[in-house]
């Protein structure tokens, strides 16, 4: 059974003038579709206003489909009693580091979810610690988050949803807002949890670099899922990515412009080693 | 100037006053303001400062923390005092002009005022820095929960005061940076009448509303999507259970009020 | 026009256990027509130099020259020069405070003392070097998207006609289009007005695709400052202090290492593909 099943969801928000009456109907999301399996890493790709932050708040059961459905572990999020196993289930992170902390202490900010699932008191306990313990964050246990920096501040809003003991983590731009120590630091506990704790994870972003390392990639623009899978497949074609107005990895630019001149590279290079690979081979053939 | 401000703004430390229970250091604060009012001579400022210094000394925060919360206020200590020189009435006039009198009892009632505002302001201070936040609120939330069947929104009220003082350290900083950034477009907070300083003020606190509001939908949505539902089956992580030290302190906080009430009774 | 510090050091909680130097010993001068990159990692001083740049800080110790002027020296107008020295500061969208656009970006102008008219003159100017259409003057800047708002808030201090303008990461936290589009209006205001530009960034990749000169601020003090090409060759140097090369500085890195023979200096896609061609070409010659 798929963790994630997105059937064919649309979502309408209506926009009101200044005394509050419908103006008009938006539609925000159009005919999206996904589905995600245990232990997947997914990226979902897209600039501002190309729904992907809609259709992150889909997975929490934040928002329900206007149309279609969205079923989290075989539970329909529309149905409002599965509301609270939904969230315990697809625990989300934000972009803002500072606006989604409730405490003004690391541990008692990550105890926060448990508390409100109701865990026993020596289970939280537990809970935090090995939440910390995995985002290693757990030396700043007692400090104050406004003390640590942005990509501190997200590892910790990553411990939150990770004592909730999701199956799975739906990060809406959490790198958005920090530099690039912070950044790695972030997309590397990321990636670690999906491989050690096979926790599935969806991040939602705008920077490519970030997506190279996914399973699967869904490009989303105008509300509707343009291009999907696998980093390699949706980067071969860079022209068709960059009339989306989404960022190319400077490599993949790079080997773009050469085959475009005339060197044989194959499509969709995206990272170093194997562009410096691929130039050898060439290489190699021509003799030089 | 608003980083000054120290309200809310807790100081991590391993000691004494930072271990006992908030509901402890609640009723101790409670007590130590009714003492001031309490108090009416010089003389109960001797044990009101003895056990301020001991509750200070104990808590290893550092004065000079705890001396920069009383920097903002100093305005207000000037306004109070100037009233009370001039508006005590009494006989030893000292110097009469105009239609001012300034007399020997007036001079006493304005360092009277003074330092009952400063122990004020230091030793409420001293709660939130010992205290996080949620421990104060836990210690509320507890400690009122004799109301909760008078339907007082307890918990409520607790997870408002939470948040409350989760984001002053937040809002103040962007304050300063707002004010920082309004003068580098040329912006003048700091001359003109008061109807001008008024209105200066306006770049600066559309700004800070629309960004508060901002987070606190922002907050809302992240607080929900972490299962947030009231305080209905909700546990803690943190309980509140008295220790010894706690009793202890209950001892120190009664015997304290003991001392001040007999002060006042023997007219000292 | 120059702009030049001279030993500026700036030290936080000065007298207490916590002091802490954010700047030390900062040298720096300024002139016409400079595209400048600031770079340095969270915590290296590069805010606080920025701060002192326009006069919202005063040094420790040290000065800041505008013209030969001190201007921290006595019956110096450091509201007017604030006006000379723009500075935008990271995420200056969250500034506005304006009913509508163009009353907003009229704020700077009016402060320097400027009619309401001759006010409005430079704010439609501004407007329109950051490419924000007049449709849009008598919106209420809160219902921008994200990019507008920012362009907007940047049209607010180039509406003072600043003779250098300083940019803290503008692009923070926009996605490619909005990213573009600011770097854009920023190729666009050089073009137009040929002032001088600063701009702060954390992505190697703009800072060599844009700016002539780079400096770059470690611990609070000038590391270096130069030209890219000399200042991108130092990977190792520029790693040791939490920062990194344009991507492309490290593809020809590993090109070399690898035994292509592609030389030294590109940085961007266009001149790394010319000398990766340039050397099959020969290879077949």
């Amino acid at each position: 059974m798929s963790i994630i099943d997105v059937r064919n969801i649309a979502y309408d928000y209506a926009k009101k003038d200044d005394e509050g009456k419908e103006v008009e109907s938006v539609r925000a999301l159009d005919g999206v579709s996904m589905e995600v399996n245990t232990g997947e890493f997914i990226a979902v790709l897209g600039h501002n206003g190309s729904g992907k932050s809609t259709f992150a708040k889909h997975l929490n059961a934040l928002l329900v489909p206007s149309e279609g459905s969205v079923y989290i572990c075989g539970m329909d999020t529309s149905d409002t009693a599965n509301t609270l196993e939904v969230r315990k289930s697809a625990g989300m992170v934000f972009q803002n580091p500072d606006n989604q902390m409730v405490a003004s202490v690391v541990d008692e900010e990550v105890g926060f979810g448990p508390e409100n699932m109701g865990v026993p008191t020596e289970e939280i306990l537990k809970r935090v610690e090995d939440a910390l313990n995995a985002v290693g964050m757990y030396a700043y246990k007692d400090s104050s988050p406004t003390r640590l920096s942005g990509g501190q501040k997200q590892r910790i809003a990553i411990a939150g949803i990770l004592a909730m003991r999701p199956k799975c983590i739906v990060a809406d731009e959490p790198t958005a807002m920090l530099d690039p120590k912070g950044r790695a630091d972030v997309l590397r506990v990321l990636h670690m949890l999906n491989k050690e704790q096979n926790v599935t994870v969806i991040l939602i972003t705008h920077n490519m670099e970030e997506v190279i390392d996914a399973d699967r990639v869904f490009v989303m623009e105008g509300g509707k899922v343009v291009m999907n899978g696998t980093p390699g497949e949706v980067f071969s074609d860079v022209e068709a990515v960059q009339k989306l107005r989404l960022d190319v990895p400077e490599v993949t630019k790079l080997a773009f412009e050469l085959k475009k001149k005339g060197l044989p590279l194959k499509n969709g290079i995206l990272t170093r080693e194997e562009f410096v690979r691929e130039l050898k081979v060439l290489k190699n053939m021509s003799g030089i | 100037m608003f980083k000054d401000i120290t309200l809310g703004q807790y100081y991590p430390a391993d000691s004494v006053i930072h271990r006992l229970d908030p509901r402890v250091k609640l009723l101790g604060t409670i007590v130590y303001i009714a003492s001031l009012f309490i108090g009416k001579t010089f003389f109960t400022f001797i044990p009101i400062a003895a056990f301020l210094v001991m509750v200070v000394i104990l808590s290893k925060v550092p004065v000079s923390f705890i001396l920069k919360g009383i920097k903002p206020i100093i305005p207000l200590l000037i306004i109070s005092a100037a009233f009370n020189l001039i508006l005590t009435p009494g006989d030893s006039v000292i110097v009469k002009f105009w239609i001012i009198t300034i007399n020997w009892e007036g001079v006493f009632m304005a360092i009277f005022i003074i330092l009952r505002l400063l122990f004020l302001v230091a030793g409420t201070s001293i709660l939130t820095l010992t205290t996080t936040p949620t421990r104060l609120t836990d210690g509320i939330e507890k400690g009122l929960r004799f109301l909760v069947p008078l339907k007082v929104p307890v918990h409520e009220i607790a997870m408002m005061m939470s948040i409350a003082l989760r984001f002053i350290p937040i809002l103040t900083e962007e304050a300063d940076k707002i004010k920082k950034a309004q003068m580098a477009r040329g912006a003048d907070f700091e001359s003109g009448n008061l109807m001008k300083r008024v209105r200066a003020m306006i770049p600066l606190l559309v700004p800070l509303f629309v960004s508060a509001f901002r987070r606190a939908g922002d907050l809302a949505m992240a607080m929900e999507a972490r299962c947030y539902h009231g305080s209905e089956g909700r546990t803690k992580m943190k309980l509140l259970v008295y220790s010894g030290r706690d009793f202890a302190a209950y001892g120190v906080i009664f015997g304290y009020l003991a001392i001040v009430i007999i002060m006042r009774v023997f007219g000292l | 026009m120059e702009l030049k510090t001279q030993n500026l050091t700036y030290e936080y909680d000065t007298g207490t256990s916590y002091a802490k130097k954010a700047i030390e010993d900062v040298n720096l001068v300024i002139s016409d027509n400079e595209f400048i990159g600031l770079i340095g990692h969270t915590g290296s001083g590069k805010s606080t130099l920025i701060q002192h740049l326009n006069g919202l800080l005063k040094a420790t110790s040290g000065h800041v020259y505008w013209n030969g002027n001190d201007i921290f020296s006595e019956g110096f107008d450091r509201r007017e020069f604030r006006g000379h020295v723009g500075l935008v500061f990271q995420y200056p969208e969250y500034q506005l405070f304006g009913t509508d656009v163009l009353k907003d970006v009229c704020f700077g102008p009016k402060n320097l003392g400027l009619s309401e008219e001759e006010a409005k003159v430079r704010a439609k100017e501004a407007l329109a070097l950051v490419g924000i259409d007049e449709k849009l003057f008598k919106s209420s800047p809160f219902e921008l998207s994200g990019g507008q708002k920012r362009r907007v808030a940047i049209a607010g201090v180039l509406a003072m006609r600043p003779d250098i303008l300083i940019l803290d990461e503008p692009t923070a936290g926009l996605d490619p289009k909005g990213r573009d589009e600011i770097l854009d209006s920023v190729s666009a205001i050089r073009r137009e007005t040929g002032n001088t530009v600063i701009l702060v960034s954390h992505s190697m990749d703009d800072v060599a695709e844009y700016v002539d000169r780079v400096i770059v601020i470690n611990k609070g003090r000038i590391e270096f400052d130069g030209i890219p090409r000399d200042i991108f060759s130092r990977i190792e140097e520029l790693e040791e202090m939490g920062l990194s090369a344009p991507a492309i500085s490290y593809i020809m890195r590993d090109l070399k290492d690898a035994g292509f023979n592609v030389g030294d200096g590109a940085l961007t896609v266009k001149e790394a593909a010319d000398k990766i061609l340039d050397n099959f070409r020969r290879g077949h010659v």
